[in-house]
C-alpha cells in the first residue's frame, strides 16, 4: 500500500477508472424507480397536530412510531416533510419508553438515555442531551423548557434553547437502584405532570409489601400515597397527566380509580366484564376529559370533569356503546376555547362530542371501505358559526395499520404503513395477455371433437380478422402519431396481466404483523390487496414462501401453519394448522402431480427426530423427483446434512459439520440464483477458457470466534457430502458487526469490518473489507480438471470427493459498510452481473459491476493486452464509490441500526434489464437495472421524430441534387473545353 | 448456536461489570469549515457522522448549527466517516488517549481508505475537529442527445463544410478575376494539369489504371508507364 501523500489525485484517478456504463441517467431518475417511505405504526400519546412555527398558519402532523421514527406529515397530501430515527442507540427499549412532545418551533423526543430537540420545520437536530439513566417521561413547561423524569426517579429541567440542564432534583422518590429486575424495595417512577409551576412525579411504591401508587410534589417534596389497594403493575396505570389526574386499575383490574393529583379527590368506577382497553383523552388546559372503554365487540365512553375549587371529579355524561371494536378517540382544543372529542369509527365515520352537552354535536358519515376499524387517531375540529363543523382526523386503521387523513369523513390520502419491516418478499410473474388468450382457446379446441374444433378455430380466425380489420387499421395513424408526440407511450396495465417488457410484476410480502400484501411493482409500489393475521409472527418464523402454481403462493411457518393465497385476487384459498408436528426446519419446493407444486418440509418432531411432511399436496401423491439435500443447524453450533427422498418419509443423515472450537456459525448462505448460467466457462483474453466450478449443492458458512481474538472464517461446503470445498480465515475482525455474505453461481463475496492487526508484520488498515472469490474447475486454462468431460457427477464419487475447486480470491477495502447484498438476475444470464449493495452511509442501494471485483485483476503491474481485452484493471486495494452508480440517487432512504434489509432481484423479459426491490423497516424501493446498458431497448434518447426527419431531409436532398449532378456530368463530357 | 452465545454472554457479563470503574470519557465536536459552501443547510438533516473502531460504533446527527456532537467517547483509535448525500468528506482518524494524569487528549489526522493504520501523517490536537470536504456528489449522468450545434463541432463535418464552400466559391472567384489574370491563371492550371498527366504526378492514385494483365504477364515496370498514353 502506498503512503498517504497523493490522496486527492488518487481519488480522482480512481473515479476515472470506473466506466460509467451503469449509472442513473438524469431523465430516468424518478421515472424508472419508485420509493415508498414508511414510518410505522403511530403511538397515540406521541402523535399530534402542531404548528411548526408559532406564527405559521397551517399545522403539520407529527408522529412517533413503533419503528422509533419521528416524522412530520403534510396533512394536505400525506407527504413526509421529514423523518428521523430517534433511536440509533436505543434498541431494546420498548415502544412505551419513547416519547415525542410538541414545543414552540420544535419537537422533543426521548428515547433511551437521550433527549433530543428537532426543528419542527425541517427536522434538523437542534440539540441532544444525554443522561446517565433512561428517560421515563418528558413534559414541556410554560417557559418552553423540558422537564425530564429519569428511570432513577430524578427530575431535571433542561433549557429548551440549548439542551443544558438548568435544575436537577434528586432523591425525590426512594432511592432506586437500577437493575434489570425491578427491585421490590424501590420506587418505580411512572410519569410526570406539570401544572403551572408545580411538578408532580407519580411513582409505584412497594409500601407495606404491596405496590401503591404515590405522587410527589418535586418542589415541596411531599409524597402522598394515592391507591387504596394493590396496583399490580405498570400496565395497570392508564393515564397520568392533564388535567392533573391519575387513572389506574385496581382490585385485580375490577375497579377503575380516578384521582385529582392536587386536591386528592377520588372517584371509582367498576369496570364491566370483558373490557380490554381503557384510555383517557384530554387536551392540555382543560378540565374535561374522556374515558374510553373497548371490549372485543363494542366501545363506549364517559365524559368527566374536574369541577370547582376542590377539584371534585364528576361524570358529565355517558356516550352509549356502539358495536364496533376497536375504535379510537381523540380530544382537541378549538379556536373558540371549547374542547371537542372525536370518535373515529369504521369507514371514516366520525362523531364530534363536546364537554358539556349530551349526544353527538355532529356526525360525518364515511364510506371508506379501507378503514375497517380504527386504532389511533388525532383530530382537529373547527367550529363554524352556523353550528356546523369542519373535521380532519389522522387515523390509523386496523388491522392493516395504514394511516389515513379523513376530511369531514372522506379519506383524502392513505399512507401504506403496513409495508414497514416486511418479513419476506417473493416475486410473482404475471400472466401474458396474448398467450393466455390463445392457450384458453386451444384448451377449448382440444376438448371438442374435430368438426366442432374446426368450426371453433374458423370462428376464432374470423373474429381475429374483425379485431385486426379496418377499424384497427383506421386507428393506426393516431397510434403512430402518439408514438411521435411521446404522449402516454407507456400504458398502465393492471389486473393479472403483465406488460410487453415484463417490467410489471407482483411482489407478495409477509408484513410485520403476519399479514400478506400484494404490491404492484409496475405501479410504483401500490398495495393491491392485504390479508391480515395469517401467521402469528411473534412466535412463528417464515420457513417457506413459494409460488406453488400460477398466481398462487404458499406460506409455511415454523410451527407448520400452511397458507395458500391467490395473489391475483388477493384471496385466501386454504389455511391449515398441522397441530404439533414439531418444528419445521427447512423447506423445499418439489413437483406435484398436477400443475401445483408441493412444499416439502423437513420437520423436527416433538421427540427430536427428523421427518418430512408435505404441504399443499392433495393426497401425499407426488411424482418422485430427485433426492433433496438440506443442511440444518442443530442449535448447538453444528450443522447436519440430510438426504430427503420425495415420496417417502425417509430422511437420511449424510454428514455433520462442526466448526472448530470456539467458532460460532453466524450465517448460512445458499446460492441466490436458480437460473442456469449462460456459459460454463469464462473466456480469457487469449481465447482460452477457464471452466467455472458450477455445483448447485454449495453452502457458504461464516463463523466468528467468540473468544475475542477477532478471528473469523468462511467455509464453503458441499451440502451433499459435507466436504469442505474452500475455507478462509481472517484476523482482527470486529465481531460486533455482521459478516454479510453472498453466494452466486461460481463466486461468492463477503464483507466484514477489520481492525488493524497488531500482531501482523505487514502494515494493515482499518475499515470494511470485501473479499471476492471465484471458483474454477482447474487452475489450468482449457482444462476441466479431474471432472473432465463428465456429463454429471456425484458428490460421493471417489474420483470427485477429494477434488477441490480452484479458487482465486482478492480482498478490497470498501469505503462503505455493507448491510445487505444481492446480485442482478437476467433472463438468460448473458448480461454481466452487478453486485447490489445496501449501505447505511448514507442509506442507499449501490450497484458495483462484478467485473470491477474480478480477483484476477493484475497486482502491482499494468494489465497486458489480453487482460485489457478482458476489461481487467490494475488491482487497487481500495474499491471506489462512484456516486453515479447509486441506484437510489437523491432519494432519502433510512436505515435503523440493527434493522433488517432485504434485496431481491428478478429478471424482466428484456435480457438487459433486472428488476430490483429493497425493503427495510422504513422503505420499499424498486428500480430497474441494466448492468450492460439497455442494449435491447430504445431509450428516451432515441428520437423517432429526428430519425424520420433525417430520412426525409436526405431523400429530399438526393431528389434535389440528383438532376444537378447528372447535368454536371453530362456537361463535363460534352461541353467544349475552353481554349 | 444461540445457546453458545447466551452462555458466553452470561459468563462474560459478571467479569466485565463487577470490578470496573467507568472508563474515562470525553466529548468530541466535529464542525464544518467556515468556508463550507452553503453552510450546514446545504446538507441533508440526516447527514451522520460514524465513529468506528472494533466493537464500538458511535453516531451523531448533523445539528442545525453545522456540528456533529458526540459525548461519552472512550479511549481508542477511531475512524470518523461522514455519511452525506450531498458531499464527500475525507475520512479522519481520531485517537482518544488517556494520559497518566487522567487527562484525555484527542488527536485527529487526515486519513484515506486503505491507509496503513500505523502511518498517521500530520496530527492536530484538540476535541474540536474540522471536517475536510472533498467534493460535491454528482448522482446523474446527462444523456448524450442529438444537437445540431454538437454536429457542427465535429472536425469531419467542418472539413466537409469548408470544402463544399470552396467548391462553390472558387469558380466564382475565378470568374470575377480580370481577364488578363484569368488567362494567366488558366495557363498555369493547364500546365500543372498537363504535368500531372504526363508524369503520373503526386495527385494520381497509382492503383488507378494499374495494368494487372501486364503485371501478371511479367512486363516489369507496372501500370504507370502505360497509363500516361491514355490521353495524349
Amino acid at each position: 500500500m502506498r503512503p498517504p501523500t497523493a490522496f486527492l489525485p488518487r481519488l480522482l484517478s480512481l473515479s476515472l477508472l470506473i466506466v460509467p456504463s451503469l449509472a442513473v441517467i438524469q431523465d430516468e431518475a424518478y421515472e424508472t424507480d419508485w420509493h415508498v417511505p414508511i414510518i410505522g405504526l403511530s403511538i397515540q400519546p406521541s402523535t399530534f397536530f402542531h404548528r411548526p412555527q408559532p406564527d405559521s398558519k397551517a399545522s403539520l402532523i407529527y408522529t412517533l412510531t413503533d419503528r422509533k421514527v419521528l416524522a412530520a406529515i403534510n396533512p394536505r397530501d400525506g407527504a413526509l416533510m421529514w423523518r428521523q430515527s430517534i433511536a440509533k442507540d436505543a434498541l431494546g427499549f420498548n415502544a412505551d419508553s419513547i416519547k415525542a412532545r410538541p414545543a414552540e418551533g420544535k419537537v422533543l423526543s426521548a428515547a433511551g438515555l437521550t433527549l433530543r430537540a428537532w426543528d419542527a420545520n425541517d427536522g434538523r437536530l437542534l440539540w441532544t442531551t444525554e443522561f446517565n439513566e433512561g428517560v421515563k417521561d418528558v413534559r414541556v413547561s410554560k417557559e418552553q423548557d423540558a422537564v425530564v423524569l429519569c428511570t432513577d426517579g430524578s427530575v431535571r429541567k433542561v433549557d429548551g434553547t440549548n439542551g443544558n440542564v438548568i435544575d436537577d432534583y434528586h432523591g425525590i422518590i426512594d432511592k432506586y437502584t437500577p437493575t434489570i429486575h425491578i427491585s421490590p424495595r424501590s420506587d418505580v417512577p411512572v410519569s410526570l405532570h406539570i401544572h403551572q409551576d408545580a411538578a408532580y412525579v407519580v411513582s409505584l411504591s412497594p409500601k407495606d409489601g404491596t405496590n401503591r401508587l404515590q405522587t410527589t410534589d418535586i418542589h415541596r417534596r411531599d409524597t402522598k400515597i394515592l391507591s387504596a389497594s394493590e396496583v399490580r403493575n405498570l400496565q395497570s396505570i392508564i393515564h397520568v397527566g392533564s388535567p392533573g389526574i391519575a387513572v389506574w386499575r385496581e382490585d385485580h383490574g375490577r375497579t377503575l380509580m380516578l384521582l385529582s393529583l392536587r386536591s386528592q379527590s377520588m372517584s371509582t368506577i367498576p369496570i364491566p366484564e370483558g373490557v380490554i382497553r381503557i384510555d383517557a383523552h384530554t387536551a392540555p388546559g382543560y378540565n374535561t376529559f374522556l374515558l374510553s372503554f373497548d371490549t372485543l365487540h363494542s366501545s363506549w365512553a364517559e365524559i368527566w370533569k374536574m369541577d370547582g375549587e376542590d377539584e371534585m371529579l364528576i361524570k358529565v355524561y355517558d356516550i352509549p356503546a356502539k358495536s364496533y371494536s376497536p375504535t379510537s378517540w381523540s380530544a382537541s382544543a378549538a379556536s373558540n376555547g371549547e374542547i371537542y372529542f372525536t370518535w373515529s369509527l369504521p369507514l371514516g365515520t366520525s362523531e364530534i362530542y363536546c364537554g358539556s352537552a349530551g349526544g353527538p354535536l355532529y356526525t360525518f358519515l364515511g364510506n371508506a371501505t379501507e378503514i375497517r376499524s380504527t386504532f389511533v387517531s388525532v383530530s382537529e375540529v373547527i367550529p363554524r358559526t352556523d353550528n356546523t363543523y369542519a373535521l380532519r382526523t389522522f387515523v390509523t386503521s386496523y388491522p392493516d395499520t395504514n394511516t389515513h387523513l379523513t376530511l369531514n369523513g372522506v379519506v383524502t390520502w392513505t399512507r401504506p404503513e403496513l409495508l414497514s419491516s416486511m418479513k419476506a418478499v417473493i416475486w410473482v410473474e404475471l400472466l401474458d395477455p396474448t398467450t393466455e388468450e390463445v392457450e384458453g382457446e386451444l384448451h377449448v379446441e382440444e376438448s371438442q371433437n374435430v368438426v366442432a374444433a374446426y368450426i371453433h378455430r374458423l370462428k376464432r380466425h374470423i373474429h381475429e380478422l374483425i379485431t385486426y380489420g379496418p377499424s384497427w387499421a383506421a386507428n393506426l395513424p393516431t397510434r403512430i402519431l402518439t408514438e411521435f408526440t411521446g404522449a402516454k407511450t407507456e400504458q398502465i396495465l393492471d389486473g393479472k396481466f403483465r406488460d410487453a417488457f415484463g417490467f410489471r410484476k407482483l411482489l407478495v410480502g409477509v408484513t410485520s404483523n403476519g399479514g400478506m400484501a400484494g404490491i404492484d411493482f409496475g405501479q410504483r409500489g401500490k398495495v393491491l390487496w392485504f390479508i391480515p393475521h395469517l401467521v402469528d409472527i411473534r412466535v412463528q418464523d417464515i420457513k417457506g414462501f413459494y409460488e406453488i402454481a400460477k398466481g398462487v403462493v404458499g406460506l409455511l411457518s415454523s410451527q407448520g401453519r400452511y397458507i395458500e393465497v391467490d395473489v391475483f385476487e388477493g384471496k385466501l384459498l386454504t389455511e391449515e394448522d398441522s397441530g404439533d408436528v414439531g418444528t419445521v426446519m427447512a423447506t423445499s419446493l418439489i413437483e406435484g402431480k398436477g400443475e401445483k407444486k408441493v412444499v416439502l418440509a423437513v420437520v423436527r418432531n416433538t421427540s427430536g427426530n427428523i421427518t418430512t411432511k408435505y404441504y399443499g399436496a392433495e393426497d401425499e401423491n407426488i411424482t418422485v423427483s430427485d433426492d433433496l439435500y438440506v443442511a440444518i443447524p442443530d442449535g448447538f453450533g453444528d450443522l447436519h446434512g440430510y438426504k430427503v427422498t420425495p415420496g417417502s418419509l425417509n430422511v437420511k443423515k449424510t454428514f455433520s459439520f462442526s466448526p472448530p472450537e470456539l467458532e460460532l456459525v453466524t450465517s448460512i448462505n445458499t446460492p441466490i440464483r436458480s437460473t442456469p448460467p449462460a456459459s460454463i466457462g469464462k473466456v480469457m483474453g487469449d481465447r482460452s477458457v477457464m471452466y467455472k466450478y458450477l455445483n448447485p449443492h454449495m453452502i457458504l458458512l461464516t463463523t466468528q470466534r467468540i473468544d475475542g481474538s477477532g478471528a473469523a472464517s468462511v467455509y464453503l461446503l458441499d451440502s451433499v457430502s459435507g466436504a469442505v470445498l474452500y475455507s478462509a480465515s481472517h484476523t482482527s475482525v470486529d465481531k460486533s458487526k455482521k459478516i454479510v455474505a453472498l453466494l452466486c453461481e461460481n463466486w461468492f463475496v463477503y464483507s466484514f469490518y477489520a481492525n488493524e492487526d497488531l500482531t501482523s508484520d505487514m502494515p494493515t488498515t482499518k475499515g470494511y473489507q470485501l473479499v471476492v472469490t471465484e471458483l474454477y474447475e482447474s487452475p489450468l486454462k482449457n482444462d476441466r480438471g479431474p471432472l473432465r468431460s463428465m456429463e454429471d457427477f456425484s458428490s460421493f464419487d471417489p474420483q470427485v470427493m477429494g477434488v477441490k475447486p480452484y479458487a482465486i480470491s482478492q480482498t478490497y477495502v470498501s469505503q462503505i459498510p455493507i448491510i445487505a447484498m444481492s446480485a442482478t438476475a437476467t433472463k438468460q444470464s448473458i448480461t454481466t452481473t452487478d453486485l447490489l449493495v445496501f449501505t447505511d452511509s448514507p442509506p442507499s442501494l449501490l450497484s458495483i459491476p462484478k467485473r470491477l471485483l474480478d480477483p484476477r485483476r493484475p497486482v502491482g503491474r499494468d494489465p497486458d493486452t489480453n487482460e485489457r481485452e478482458e476489461g481487467l484493471l490494475r488491482y487497487d486495494p481500495v474499491l471506489p464509490v462512484d456516486h453515479r452508480s447509486i441506484l437510489t440517487h437523491k432519494r432519502e432512504l433510512m436505515y435503523i441500526e440493527g434493522g433488517n434489509v432485504g434485496i431481491s432481484t428478478s429478471p424482466s423479459l428484456m435480457e438487459s434489464t433486472s428488476l430490483v426491490v429493497v425493503w427495510s423497516e422504513t422503505d420499499v424501493f424498486g428500480t430497474r437495472v441494466t448492468p450492460s446498458g439497455p442494449f435491447d431497448m430504445l431509450g428516451k434518447g432515441f428520437g423517432k421524430a429526428q430519425l424520420v426527419a433525417t430520412v426525409v431531409v436526405l431523400t429530399v436532398g438526393v431528389w434535389f441534387v440528383a438532376p444537378m449532378v447528372r447535368k454536371k456530368q453530362i456537361n463535363q463530357r460534352w461541353a467544349p473545353t475552353s481554349g | 448456536m444461540r445457546f453458545h452465545l447466551l452462555t458466553f454472554l452470561l459468563l462474560a457479563t459478571p467479569f466485565t461489570s463487577a470490578n470496573t470503574t467507568p472508563p474515562p470519557q470525553t466529548s468530541l465536536t466535529f464542525h464544518l469549515p467556515p468556508t463550507f459552501p452553503g453552510g450546514a443547510l446545504s446538507l441533508s438533516p440526516q447527514s451522520t457522522l460514524h465513529l468506528t473502531t472494533t466493537g464500538k460504533h458511535f453516531t451523531a446527527l448533523l445539528t442545525k448549527f453545522g456540528t456533529f456532537d458526540l459525548t461519552n467517547i472512550t479511549t481508542g483509535s477511531y475512524l470518523a466517516d461522514i455519511s452525506s448525500r450531498e458531499w464527500v468528506f475525507a475520512p479522519l482518524r481520531v485517537d482518544v488517549q488517556t494520559l497518566a494524569d487522567g487527562r484525555i487528549i484527542v488527536d485527529s489526522a487526515l486519513s484515506f481508505r486503505g491507509n496503513e493504520w500505523s502511518n498517521t501523517g500530520e496530527k492536530r490536537r484538540g476535541d474540536k475537529i474540522e471536517l475536510v470536504p472533498v467534493r460535491k456528489v454528482e448522482y446523474y449522468i446527462q444523456r448524450e442527445g442529438f444537437s445540431p450545434m454538437k454536429l457542427l463541432g465535429s472536425p469531419m463535418i467542418l472539413i466537409a463544410i469548408v470544402s463544399l464552400g470552396a467548391m462553390y466559391f472558387i469558380p466564382k472567384l475565378i470568374d470575377n478575376m480580370d481577364p488578363e489574370l484569368k488567362a494567366e491563371f488558366q495557363e498555369a492550371q493547364k500546365r500543372t494539369l498537363a504535368g500531372q498527366q504526363g508524369f503520373g504526378g503526386p495527385g494520381r492514385n497509382p492503383v488507378e489504371g494499374f495494368d494487372i494483365a501486364g503485371y501478371l504477364s511479367g512486363s516489369g515496370n507496372g501500370g504507370s508507364s502505360s497509363s500516361g498514353g491514355k490521353k495524349k
